[in-house]
Parts: C-alpha cells; structure tokens; sequence
C-alpha cells in the first residue's frame, strides 16, 4: 500500500492505493492535525512507501519526484518559505513520518520541478539581473500532471519534435507548451496569479495599479489578499462561482461575460505559446471534470480553425483519451480525465521499479 | 491650408509645417527639432530648423517645452500665415475617443487628463497654451495616442478586479502609440492600394524607447500590448513589460522596497537595460560584446525577441489569422536582425520573410518584405506621427465644414 499526502490551506488529504484502489480522506488543519492524521492512518497495514506533494520547491527541488533521506530533508525544510503556508504542512508531515517509519521509502512530489527546464528567456523577468538572486522567476505550477499529459499523448502524435499545448482546466486553468517532453512556456509566472483569470484571482494585470492602491493607504497584504482572492470571476460576477458554472450554468450576462473574458484569455494563450515552439501538432485538454467541459473544447477549437485544426463530427470517447480532432485535421485534440492521486502513485511506482532495478 | 504640428517628447520638441490643400496632397515646408529640452548638463539645448531649403541651429536655452515651442513660434510667425495648430497629448483617458478642437470645454477636460499620464501631458497642455497666449487667433486641434484603442472590446481591456477598486479610477487598458498605429493603418491601406478596414494588421511599433503591438481589425484595434500605463507588454529599452504582478508585492514586503524606488526600477532600470546591465539600446546589444557581457547581452536580446513573437502568436489567435505583419518606428524600421529573428519559423501561422531583403532594407521608404508566396505581407513602415496629425486636422476640418478659418 502506498499513502499519499497532499494540503490546501483547510486541509491536509491522504489517499491510500492499494493496485487500482483509491481511497481518500482529509483532516482539518486544526492545532493538532499532525497527531489526528496520524491517528487516522495509524491503523493503516503494510504501508510499503509514503509520497509527499510540495507545491513549491522553488530552485532548490530540481527531480519532480525523489528519494527523501536524512540527508536532503534539509532541502524541504529550506523550501518553505517559497510558499509557507502548503510548504510548512508539506514538510511537518514528511518529518513526522521519516521518524515514525524510517524503514520505509520516502518520497517528495515536486510541482514546480518540472518546469525548471524552462528556457531562460522564458522563465526570467525582464528586471536587473542583480535581483536574480532574489529568486525572481518563473514557477510555473501542476508539473507533475502537465509532464504526465504530455507523455499520456506521446505515442498518439507521429511527429518529430513533438510540439504540444497542455491545458489543465482546474480550478485555476493552467496552460504550458511541451516541446519534445521539455516544457518552454508556462502561463502561471512567479505565482499562479499571472496568466488566466480564476475563480478569485485576477490574472495578467498592469502592475502599477498596485502602486496606486499602495499610495492611496492599501497595505500590501490587503492589495495581496484582493489580486488572489477577490478578483477574477469574484470580481466580474460579484460571488464565489466554479469555472464549470461560469461555462454552462445558468445564463445572465455577467456571467456571458465572464465566460467570454474567460475564453479569449484562452485561446490567447494557446496562441501565443505556438511561436516557442514553432508549430503546434496537438492541444491536450486535462481536469477532474473532463466530461463538464466538452463544449468548451470544441469551442475553444473552432478558434484554430485559421491553422487547420477541424473538430470531428463527434468526439470519439471509446478510448481513454477522448480524441476530438476530425481525420483531415492538421492539429490533433484531445481530452483527459486527469486524477491527481492516480498520477502520484504512478510517479511513486516508477520510482520505486528503478530503484529496484538497480 | 497650412498646418502646424507641435509634437513633444520626454526632452525634445518637433514641429512641421504642412502646406495641405487635402488629405491627398501634403508637403512639409517647414520642420524643425528642439533638443536636449529641459535637459541640465554639459552641453546646451538646441533648436533645428529647416525651411525650405534653408538649414539653422539656434543654441539656446530652453528650460522647458513651453520655451521652445515660444521660441518656434515666434520664428515662424512673420514668414508662414498658419491655418491651424494641431497636437499630441499622449494619454485622453475616457474623455476622449477622437481629435478635437481647443476650446474651453477642451481644456477642462484635458486638465483631467494631466495624471493619467504625469510625465506626457503636463508637457503638451504648456505647448497648447503657449501657443494660445502667442497665437489667440488660430484654431489649434488636439490628437490623442490612446484614441486609436477606444474601440477596444471589454473582454481585451478589462482587468478581473472588483469594480470598487477599478470604477473610481477607471483603471482598465487604454493602450498607447495610437497615432502610429493609425499611421501604420493608412499606410497599408496606400501600399497594399486596398481598404485597409478589410485587413486583419499585427503591428509592431519598436521605438528606441517605448514599444508596442497591436490588433487590429475593421480599421481599429481590437488589442495592445500596454495596459492602464506604458509599463506593459514587451520588453522595453528600460521598461520591465509583462511580469507577474505579485512580485512587486513580494518584492516589498520581503525585501523592503520603497514603492517609489521599485516603481522607479521596473520603468527606468528594467528591460534591456535591466537584462544586459550596461545598455537600454539594442544596437549596443547586438555589437560585439565583451567576452564578460555576452552572455546577459544575448540573454537581453531573446528575450526582448521572444516576447514580440509571444504576442505576434497571442494577436494572430485573436485575429483569428491575419493577412499583414507590420514593423514600425526606428528599432522596427532600422533593425533588420530583430525582424529576421522575428519572423524565424514562423510559417506555421503564414509569416516568410524575404531574408536578402530585409538585410538590404535601408528603412527610407515603405516596403514589403514577405516572400513572394507568404500568405502574411510583411511590411515596413517609417512611423510619421507628425503627418498623421496633420491628417487628423484635415479630417476634423472637413467635419466641421470650417475649410477657412
């Protein structure tokens, strides 16, 4: 059995795989939380290796997923700054465990790893250069399932280098090219506020706006908590609302709106990341949900149609991979039901297989 | 009819006379260049004039614009009858969608306009109202850069934040370098002898200093790559362009910052400046470096190249496909290794570049520079935000039906 840990800001989740079994559950971030999840998993049997999901490992986690030791939990713990309050969690629990079940593998899940590859005129801000040792770069975010994406469609594209857009439609929609199994374009930035608007942050901004707030008496964690947690559709639609509701819940025109800033941020984005890879041979589209977003696919599609991408009649869902391009299409699209968790423990098993190997 | 256009810049002042008998039919007969305005150092301002055949340089000290467009007018006044002056104010916020006559209604407003851009507007109102103290008599006109984005869709200029905080400032996108993009505008429509409101036009105007892309589409732009202020979008001589706004406020609460200092860094210390650490020129860039500065210099020039072509790709979607590609002002008209880098592999979206052609440009004179089969005409356009201005006065005279004065 392989457990699996992973926080937002509420919650620590844990999911336990056993062969194709997933079972998760999750324990409020309370005082106590270290000593009640370990009360929930204490009665756990034959757990064989345990995996940790890092949200940010900022320069210093390089591999998207390794071996923690006694040695380089040193590393995580130096990490937590990058993102203190998922990191600090990360790295409590990870140190709980080692010590608890030192005979056992361990291992970190990097999100940002990934995209460390990123080329450097694109993962750099145009600022002095002497302020690079302020760790002033691009992050990018959702490595480990953007990586994944990439290689699930790698065998369906005939085609050398392989030029793909991944399009992770979460929450927070997340857009990155891979070229070749490399990536060289994120939309997330510094932060994941950069790039597409989401449920409550605001995307691409001009950021002198925030020197006028600052100016008129707004402290910085105010302008902060208003950029991530109170714009985007918050912002337009006036409350809380899920990108599956912005697409296709009931109509009004705020929220036609919303859904218009919403795709032409989109197909923006799939735009502009085609030049870094000079040419585009397939878009994968990847959430939880991928059955609620069909239409938009389609959509979000038929805006290609100047470069020769055709939608099918009907979209073939007999195979895992939802294929959504006609024949004569020049650009092939695609559609997943991605699984956080399935993806973990695969990236755990692999590890594990090499280790084994050797 | 003629025209006399006052057009300022951060420390110069240019002015042409136009002799215009109708928008077809324009001639310059008097231009000249007021430099290093307002500028302390070694070596003194200066005024150029050329008119007609004749050439003069007037060393002279001009502490601001207002002096340097009284000491232009003042020479001009006794040899050239002027029908009417026409303006640059850079930034009309929502209070103006198009050229306008002065007038006291005209004014008011345009003091509101002073903040919106506090390095460009103070400047231009001293010149207009110089030029009304001097010259009560003449009809003078006012054109705006930002006019030319005042059709831009609410789903290009709006940013996702709470109305609360965008609607007492009406902080949105307002785009700027509308003059020459309607320059670039009319100049395809002349080249390509078609109306250009049925073209789907990319245009790039690099500047020296400020640069800038736009789409357009049915003869106006339907996106650009400034926003609220000149500080977004490519990466500029010493402007950061896009970064994440979040780490300005990282770069404040973590490392202390004084908003004004940081302010100050992203406008004046960033971009290529910024990157290379020693020039915000791109010529310097492109020379041969130093062993010690190659590298930050060719990172520089990836960079300031891979976001042009970020936004060529992003506009080219929007557009749904565009059928012209458009270089402007001196970096665009005068740099054939920018265009070359470009406009590499970028056949996927129908963009070939004549290589052998565009190295021998010598940017004199509008040009094509797409291969012959390339489905995007490629074109390079001197900018003359001088001559636009004029036009725009013709244009507002026809209007009026005021042909006299």
């Amino acid at each position: 059995m392989i457990l699996l840990f992973d926080s937002d800001t509420v919650c620590l989740h844990w999911c336990k795989v056993e062969g194709e079994n997933f079972s998760a559950g999750k324990c409020e971030l309370r005082s106590n939380w270290i000593q009640a999840v370990a009360q929930d998993t204490n009665n756990f049997d034959k757990v064989e290796a345990i995996g940790y999901f890092l949200h940010h490992g900022g320069e210093i986690i390089k591999e998207n997923t390794g071996f923690l030791s006694a040695e380089n939990i040193k590393q995580l713990q130096n990490c937590v700054g990058f993102l203190p309050e998922l990191n600090d969690i990360t790295a409590k629990t990870a140190g709980y465990y080692m010590e608890k079940l030192p005979k056992i593998p361990h291992i970190l899940l990097c999100d940002t790893a990934f995209f460390l590859d990123l080329p450097a005129e694109v993962s750099s801000y145009a600022v002095p250069y002497r302020l690079s040792d302020k760790g002033l770069r691009r992050y990018g975010r959702d490595g480990l399932l953007h990586q994944w994406a990439s290689k699930q469609i790698k065998p369906l594209i005939n085609k050398k280098p392989q030029k793909i857009i991944c399009v992770y439609l979460d929450e927070h929609t997340n857009i990155t090219a891979v070229k070749d199994g490399l990536p060289v374009e994120s939309s997330m930035g510094f932060t994941p506020t950069e790039g597409i608007l989401s449920g409550t942050s605001c995307g691409d901004i001009d950021p002198t706006i925030i020197f006028y707030l600052h100016s008129m008496g707004m402290p910085l964690g105010e302008i902060n908590q208003l950029l991530s947690g109170q714009s985007g559709f918050m912002a337009i639609l006036g409350e809380k609302t899920d990108l599956f509701d912005v697409i296709s819940g009931k109509r009004n025109e705020k929220k036609d709106f919303a859904r218009e800033i919403y795709l032409y941020n989109v197909i923006k984005y799939i735009g502009g990341f085609i030049p870094m890879l000079g040419g585009l041979d397939a878009i994968v589209f990847f959430s939880e949900k991928i059955e609620k977003f069909e239409s938009l696919i389609v959509e979000i599609c038929k805006k290609f149609q100047f470069l020769g991408l055709k939608v099918g009649d009907e979209t073939n869902k007999s195979q895992q991979i939802w294929n959504f391009a006609d024949k004569t299409s020049a650009i092939n699209v695609f559609g997943m039901k991605s699984n956080k968790w399935q993806v973990m423990a695969c990236q755990i098993q692999a590890l594990l297989n090499q280790g084994a190997q050797k | 009819m003629n025209i006399l256009v006052f057009n300022c810049g951060s420390s110069s002042l240019t002015y042409k006379v136009f002799r215009a008998d109708n928008s077809e039919n324009i001639k310059v007969t008097a231009s000249g260049k007021a430099h290093r305005v307002g500028v302390t150092g070694t070596e003194p301002s200066f005024i150029k004039h050329k008119i007609g055949e004749n050439v003069r340089k007037d060393i002279i000290p001009l502490k601001t614009h207002k002096d340097a467009a009284a000491f232009i007018l003042k020479d001009l006044k006794d040899k050239i009858d002027i029908d009417f002056i026409g303006h640059r104010f850079v930034h009309g916020g929502n209070y103006f969608k198009g050229s306008s006559f002065v007038n006291d209604d005209t004014l008011k407003k345009l003091e509101l306009c002073l903040p919106l851009a506090p390095l460009h507007n103070p400047v231009s109102l001293g010149v207009i109202n110089e030029c009304r103290r001097t010259l009560p008599d003449i009809k003078q006109y006012v054109t705006f850069d930002s006019a030319f984005h005042s059709r831009l869709p609410a789903v290009a200029f709006t940013y996702a934040l709470p109305a609360v905080i965008t609607e007492p400032m009406n902080y949105r996108k307002y785009g700027f370098h509308g003059l020459s993009y309607l320059n670039v505008l009319l100049e395809t429509g002349r080249f390509l002898k078609t109306n250009p409101e049925k073209l789907k036009i990319i245009a790039c105007h690099l500047g020296t200093g400020g640069a800038s892309i736009a789409a357009i589409k049915n003869g106006h732009s339907i996106d650009t790559s400034m926003g609220y202020s000149p500080l977004t979008g490519l990466v500029m001589s010493t402007r950061c362009g896009d970064i994440d706004p979040m780490l300005t406020i990282y770069l404040m609460s973590t490392y202390g910052y004084r908003p004004d200092d940081l302010l100050d860094l992203l406008t004046k210390k960033s971009g290529l400046l910024g990157i290379s650490g020693f020039s915000s020129d791109i010529r310097d860039i492109l020379k041969n470096i130093s062993e010690e500065d190659r590298e930050q210099a060719e990172q520089a020039f990836s960079m300031y190249i891979c976001r042009i072509r970020k936004y060529i790709g992003g506009y080219i979607a929007a557009l749904g496909g565009a059928d012209v590609l458009v270089f402007t002002d001196d970096i665009g008209v005068y740099n054939w290794q920018v265009r070359e880098k470009v406009c590499q592999s970028m056949d996927w979206c129908g963009i070939a570049l004549d290589n052998d052609a565009n190295r021998i440009f010598n940017g004199q004179q509008i040009a094509g520079l797409s291969k012959e089969n390339s489905p995007v005409n490629i074109l390079c356009i001197p900018a003359d935000e001088e001559r636009v201005i004029c036009l725009e006065g013709i244009n507002l005279t026809n209007k009026t039906g005021d042909k006299s004065r």
